[in-house]
């Protein structure tokens, strides 16, 4: 039983993550009444609307009733309610002083979307909606897989020449979290990286050979490799997970 | 099967005290049920800014010693830390997460995650341990 995690994967590929974006705001005196904003989740986009006056909004509109507000803090909080009381399968949170975070709940590329203003002001932003990855399918009975607790991490370069090098975190997707965790402990830039947290090096002329036993995988359901990095010459670079039926 | 441990928490907890303290980890009323003896412990933020990182202890209770253990070896001031005994740092933008497994289980009656030191500006941290059950 196996599944392909890369397939002469040349470049570096991202992080696991869930669709995120951010929603900078600013002090209600920098918005003008009916302004909005527009976020997708994938399957549904909803626009938005700031009510300065407390009247209300178009019909069909999520209403951001920022009339008690003064702060971009204040604003940051409203639309922190709104967005999380809309319906979306997106999750906002606070960021910063006058930025919410926004990430979708639903795993893959479906949140990758696209969000959108009418705000005049320019520190107002909204930024897309981007980063969510699918990963691989850990368990699926469509598709005859079924990876237990364990797994064999084999990883192989396909091509390639120069000092080659790859340096691959792996990341799990837990349906409980409903996030993407880097798979293991260690420092930020050790935690997940396969290897002891050190890049694969050439096992011989213009080959990476690599193999490793992965633990704790029952309680996931979706697994990424990320190559965080990739050296050498036109280095390519497959890697599959390998358990026992 | 899961027992949330921390749900969007931001202060230190405090070390746990009483049998009551933390999540059984078999409560058939409640349909918790992790009878194995290892699960997988994830961490992570909910909300947060600056330079985000938590400290986490992991205490199991023993109905036997009737007393919460900090779960593995280490100084005072590590034992029971999970991530080797180290904060766990942002993995991306105002981003915590943390994976590991823990072992261990079966002889334990409820867990605990204690917060020890948390940091960055109004981060939020999550956790759960997930299982078989």
């Amino acid at each position: 039983m196996k599944v392909q995690l890369l397939s002469g994967a040349t470049a570096t590929n991202g992080a696991g993550s869930m669709a995120v974006g951010s929603i900078t705001t600013v002090a209600v005196a920098n918005l003008v009444d009916g302004e909005t904003f527009t976020l997708d989740d994938g399957v549904t986009s909803s626009v938005f609307e700031f009510d300065k006056t407390g009247n209300g909004v178009t019909g069909g509109r999520v209403a951001v009733d920022v009339s008690g507000d003064t702060t971009a803090g204040d604003v940051r909080d409203t639309v922190i309610a709104a967005v999380n009381g809309s319906g979306l399968t997106i999750a906002a949170s606070i960021a910063g002083t006058a930025k919410a975070g926004l990430k979708n709940a639903v795993v893959g590329t479906v949140g990758n979307t696209t969000s959108g203003d009418t705000v005049d002001d320019v520190g107002f932003v909204v930024t897309n909606m981007a980063g969510g990855i699918a990963g691989v399918v850990l368990r699926s009975a469509v598709a005859g897989v079924e990876i237990g607790d364990k797994a064999e991490l084999v990883v192989a370069s396909t091509a390639g020449s120069g000092t080659m090098t790859a340096t691959i975190r792996l990341w799990g997707y837990s349906a409980v979290a409903q996030d993407w965790f880097p798979l293991g402990v260690g420092t930020a830039s050790g935690k997940g990286v396969i290897n002891g947290g050190s890049a694969l090096e050439e096992t011989g002329a213009d080959a990476i050979a690599h193999i490793e036993n992965i633990d704790g995988l029952e309680n996931l359901e979706r697994i990424h490799a990320e190559i965080v990095s990739i050296g050498g010459t036109a280095t390519a670079i497959s890697a599959w997970l390998v358990a026992r039926r | 099967m899961y027992v949330q441990l921390l749900n969007a928490a931001t202060a230190t907890n405090g070390a746990p005290s009483l049998s009551s303290h933390g999540f059984a980890l078999q409560t058939p009323a409640a349909s918790v049920n992790i009878a194995g003896d290892k699960g997988l412990l994830l961490v992570h933020s909910t909300a947060g800014s600056d330079t985000m990182a938590v400290t986490i202890r992991l205490w199991g209770y023993s109905a036997i010693s009737a007393a919460w253990h900090p779960l593995g070896p280490g100084g005072a001031s590590t034992k029971g830390i999970i991530n080797n005994g180290n904060s766990c740092p942002e993995t991306g933008t105002d981003t915590v997460a943390h994976a590991e497994v823990v072992g261990g289980l079966e002889n334990l009656q409820r867990l605990y995650a204690e917060i020890t030191a948390i940091t960055g500006t109004d981060t939020a941290i999550s956790g759960w341990l997930v299982a078989r059950s």
